[in-house]
């Protein structure tokens, strides 16, 4: 009995794969190159921006004492900076807003700011999430 | 790891479609679960551990749950059937119009786990093996799934087998 039922599930018609599909998938492979390198250059770019960012931070943060006191600021600690970055990429199929066909990104990077003071032990904290969606031109073959 | 990725799909187009379409139930969803699971393939540059088989219908297979899981709760949609419609020639139909439909319902009354792995097996053609890999299952168990699927199958299509195997 399941041997002719397993016949008969093989002798019924499947539906297709839509002809597209292999074009799909094949770009997929050849995007690849393409899009780790954007990735890659798009995420040395935001490292040196946030860098830059935390240098002009570090550079321009208020001092917890008076800079005038010149005993002061031999003595007071320097408070210590902590930085983490999520970076999330997901990928969310072809879509084609104005006719051409793009591949479709979308990145999501938390980016977590953390200052300690090593006195007394305050500590500020800041979380900046941010979200791109990313479009890259497809080549369908 | 790209010729093993791309070999396979070749080889099992139709039950990686037909797999994705039986999660999805949208044709268009099963095509973006298909190229998604490549894409994510490729482009994470993964090594496959064990089956490459498996592990490529694993990842069909979570490309189309997340479709699932993405599809809006409020566009409900008449869930599409793994199956064509039959050809209006009678000389080319493979089974007849009743047993097409006895079959179509019956398959789609399954539970979902159960559909998905007669999916596996007979459009697949995968092993037990390559199914337990793939779904991160104990062999028996999955084995043991197939067969009451079958079952189930047995029970509500029999009417129209016997007089075919008569």
């Amino acid at each position: 009995m399941p041997d002719a039922i397993e016949e008969l599930l093989n002798r019924m018609p499947l539906r297709r794969p839509p002809l597209g599909i292999d074009a799909r998938v094949l770009a997929a492979r050849t995007r690849r190159g393409r899009t780790v390198g954007w990735l890659v250059s798009a995420g040395v770019a935001a490292a040196a921006v946030l860098l830059a960012v935390a240098l002009y931070e570090h550079v321009t943060a208020p001092r917890l004492t008076d800079p005038g006191d010149p005993a002061q600021v031999a003595e007071a600690p320097t408070p210590l900076s902590m930085e983490r970055q999520w970076t999330h990429v997901a990928y969310e199929g072809v879509v084609a807003p104005d006719g051409e066909p793009m591949a479709k990104f979308r990145r999501r990077v938390v980016q977590q700011l953390e200052w300690i003071d090593p006195d007394d032990g305050a500590r500020m904290e800041m979380t900046v999430p941010r979200e791109d969606v990313i479009l890259i031109k497809a080549t369908v073959y | 790891m790209h010729q093993t990725v791309e070999r396979v799909y070749f080889d099992h187009r139709q039950g990686l479609y037909t797999l994705a379409l039986a999660i999805t139930r949208c044709p268009g969803r099963a095509e973006d679960a298909v190229q998604e699971a490549f894409a994510r393939l490729w482009s994470h540059g993964v090594r496959p551990t064990g089956d490459p088989v498996a592990y490529v219908f694993a990842a069909v297979r979570n490309a189309a749950i997340d479709q699932v899981r993405r599809q809006p709760a409020d566009r409900p949609r008449e869930p599409a059937s793994i199956y064509n419609g039959l050809p209006p020639d009678p000389a080319h139909q493979a089974v007849t119009r009743e047993q097409h439909r006895a079959v179509r319902e019956a398959v789609e009354a399954l539970p979902e786990a159960q559909r998905e792995s007669v999916v596996m097996k007979v459009y697949g053609g995968l092993t037990f093996q390559q199914m337990a890999e793939a779904l991160g299952e104990p062999l028996p168990t999955v084995a043991a799934r197939y067969r009451r699927a079958l079952d189930a199958l047995g029970h509500r299509i029999r009417g129209t087998l016997e007089p075919y195997h008569a």
